[in-house]
């Protein structure tokens, strides 16, 4: 089964994150204290800087990261 | 009393903590570790301004000073600042600072934006749900701070706090909390105990346990059980998980929204839109660049400088027959060093002065308005290419006015490659110290085209950063964990109060060090260049400084100014960069002749555009290799940065020369 990341996501589309597994340790706490963590309800703002980072917003909070981080950050596909 | 200011990244703590002390502030070391404090005096004692930082358990340099200052500080209690706007992220500090059992008071800042965005917060039961006083304010009408103020008078024991974190949580919290110490204080205890499953590894070095590898075994073991049993992914998310609930819970009661309308957010995102555009935001940014250039030295600066350089002509004249009255003698020693010594190098420097404060304003300003964090995102692909990110971007903007905050300023960076790649091409930004370097040798050989060929410094320093850091990422900097996360803050019109405020403070630290430079650095120079081997000199060409500016003349003469004059003024430059300028009036025989004097030494305008580079790129003043020493804690580091600078420099003036003089 191909799994949804961020990346794949349309703008303005919400949805759940399931999974981080894929991230390193370093940067996955790193996110985490930023409020970015399985459950959080996730909404991809744009693209910028020719896709290579993504705004999305958790919690009313306006986070930038990067497509690489952004395909690690496994969501529900609804 | 003492108190620690803590709080997020960008909440408004540097705003509160200006508006609650009422005198400014030294600067301090914190215990253990040699990193500058701000401490301010309020009403009822110290408050002390810690950086901001997402989670005590640290991810980059200036988040583990937090943890440090929490157990080894020495203070009364803590201020929690939290914007109220982001209720639900900042929350997650405070539960960790709730924890901690020591008194606290949480400051509600932004309540003003948070109304307007249409909804409100009940300071009451949020007050009795986490049993401490909560106080509602803002930084921006001020309102509130006089009640956190009364409330720090006497804020007393504090009701013990607590979460529960699952079964299998608190059973490995209990065995850690066996092996502590000292097993008397519980609520520090289980505090430790939770950091350490979290993985906060910093806090290990703090404290004794009676066993080390007992506690690694606890947690590996709580970790497996937390997986197996499909609790969550990780033991930090486990954590996290069961904090938010408790986050959740309590912003649903005591949260109320009576209009859904979000104006603040609509047009953030349509600013956005045109400043993080890929083509026209990089304009956009360029334009910001070069407003602010043409503001500090084409526009305003200029008049100003200007102004001032002719109050000098004014006073010397003044100072002369004053000093005449005294009894000094026409073309005595004394009048000599304070008219031809002190006072024109005093002045040398001094008219530039406003220029300096101009350009630590519109910094300031930029920096108030959330500005840079677009900059950050809109240049990180650009940087990443470099072997940089995004965040080096406000370190090297902040090198214009000053490499010393600039290289502070790195500690945001979380990658330890990336921090020090930056760290090391900081010097290459051209701060304001160099400035009069340019206006000098400019308004002498460049008369017509002084903003471009100061311009053009910029520029060259600019370029050369990024190369070296290519270059330095190719080779010894390779493998950056290359991460990059970044919390966009809403746009804010910066208060005038703190852009005033912090452009007077780095102002004045200018004036201060540059004065005790400068007034130590031309006594110094002017004995030197007075006295020879053999008693007073009879010519500058005798002079002891002459022997030493003879010695290192050979090595600068492919680059185009192999005298002994330009030599010397660039090993006095090491003490600080605005000395150069001191140095050459000093040297070339005071105000009324250096002019002349440099152009006849010099010769050409390509000589002298040769000497401005490498000026700007030769060596970090003394104060900065001091930081990079502090803030890197390896001589090696900084002996490599000292020595790279130099051959970077030498290599760079050399090209010029060696180019320009086929053309000329």
């Amino acid at each position: 089964m191909q799994y949804k990341s961020i990346r794949d996501m349309q703008i303005g589309e919400e949805s759940k994150i399931i999974d981080m597994t894929n991230m390193n340790n370093i940067v996955r706490h790193r996110f985490l204290d930023l409020g970015i963590a399985p459950d959080a309800q996730v909404r991809l703002i744009k693209r910028i800087n020719f896709n290579q980072l993504y705004i999305i917003e958790i919690d009313d909070v306006e986070i930038c990261i990067r497509q690489k981080d952004a395909k690690n950050i496994i969501i529900q596909d609804n | 009393m003492r108190y620690l200011l803590i709080g997020n990244p960008n909440v408004g703590k540097s705003s509160i903590f200006n508006l609650m002390s009422e005198s400014y502030a030294h600067v301090g070391n914190y215990g253990g570790i040699t990193v500058e404090k701000k401490i301010g005096q309020f009403k009822f004692g110290e408050l002390i301004d810690l950086p901001g930082t997402y989670s005590v358990s640290p991810s980059s340099e200036d988040e583990g000073i937090v943890t440090n200052s929490l157990i080894h500080e020495n203070y009364d209690g803590i201020v929690n600042i939290v914007d109220s706007t982001h209720l639900k992220r900042n929350l997650h500090l405070s539960i960790q600072l709730l924890e901690f059992g020591r008194p606290i008071v949480m400051a509600l800042n932004m309540m003003d934006e948070l109304n307007h965005s249409g909804k409100k917060i009940d300071i009451k039961k949020l007050s009795k749900k986490l049993k401490c006083h909560v106080v509602g304010l803002s930084a921006r009408t001020k309102e509130g701070i006089f009640d956190l103020v009364q409330q720090l008078e006497n804020v007393g024991e504090k009701e013990s706090f607590q979460l529960y974190y699952g079964k299998i949580i608190e059973e490995a919290i209990e065995q850690l909390m066996g092996l502590m110490k000292n097993p008397k204080n519980k609520a520090l205890n289980r505090w430790l105990a939770i950091q350490i499953l979290e993985g906060n590894h910093a806090i290990l070095e703090h404290i004794e346990v009676n066993n080390p590898l007992q506690v690694e075994l606890i947690v590996k073991k709580c970790e497996a059980a937390i997986i197996q049993n499909k609790v969550a992914f990780s033991l930090k998310g486990a954590i996290f998980n069961y904090r938010r609930d408790f986050i959740n819970n309590l912003y649903n009661e005591c949260l109320t929204t009576f209009t859904s309308l979000n104006k603040t957010k609509l047009v953030n995102q349509r600013i956005d839109r045109w400043i993080t555009h890929p083509i026209i935001g990089f304009f956009i940014f360029l334009f910001v660049m070069f407003s602010i250039y043409f503001l500090t030295f084409d526009f305003l600066g200029n008049y100003i400088s200007d102004a001032i350089g002719q109050l000098f002509e004014q006073i010397i004249p003044l100072a002369k027959s004053f000093l005449q009255i005294l009894g000094a003698k026409e073309d005595g020693i004394l009048m000599n060093l304070i008219i031809d010594g002190v006072l024109a190098g005093m002045s040398g420097v001094l008219v530039f002065v406003p220029q300096i404060g101009i350009l630590f304003l519109l910094l300031a300003i930029i920096e108030g308005t959330g500005y840079m964090t677009r900059v950050a995102m809109m240049l990180d692909t650009l940087l990443s290419k470099f072997g940089l990110n995004g965040k080096s971007i406000v370190p090297l903007v902040t090198g214009i006015g000053c490499n010393v905050p600039a290289i502070m300023a790195t500690r945001t960076i979380a990658d330890k490659k990336e921090r020090l790649l930056t760290i090391l091409i900081i010097p290459f930004m051209s701060c304001s110290a160099r400035i009069p370097v340019y206006g000098l040798l400019a308004s002498i050989f460049f008369e017509k085209h002084r903003a471009i060929v100061i311009l053009s410094m910029y520029i060259i320093g600019t370029v050369v950063a990024l190369a070296s850091a290519k270059i330095l990422s190719l080779s010894i900097f390779k493998n950056t964990s290359n991460q990059f996360v970044l919390e966009i803050p809403p746009y804010r019109i910066p208060s005038g109060r703190n852009v005033f405020r912090q452009t007077k403070l780095m102002l004045m630290d200018f004036i201060e060090k540059a004065g005790k430079f400068i007034l130590l650095g031309t006594i110094v120079l002017w004995f030197l260049q007075y006295m020879g081997p053999d008693g007073i000199a009879q010519t500058n060409d005798t002079s002891f400084l002459a022997y030493i500016g003879n010695f290192f003349a050979p090595l600068f003469q492919p680059l185009g100014f192999g005298t002994w004059k330009a030599a010397s003024s660039l090993i006095v430059g090491f003490l600080a960069k605005e000395l150069i300028v001191t140095s050459m009036i000093v040297i070339y025989g005071g105000e009324s002749v250096y002019a002349q004097a440099i152009t006849t030494s010099f010769m050409t305008g390509i000589s002298a555009y040769s000497f401005m580079v490498f000026s700007l790129l030769y060596l970090p003043c003394l104060a900065t290799v001091g930081v990079i020493h502090q803030e890197t804690k390896s001589l090696r580091f900084t002996l490599f940065a000292v020595g790279f600078t130099f051959i970077i420099a030498y290599i760079v003036s050399f090209i010029i020369y060696q180019v320009g003089i086929l053309f000329i």
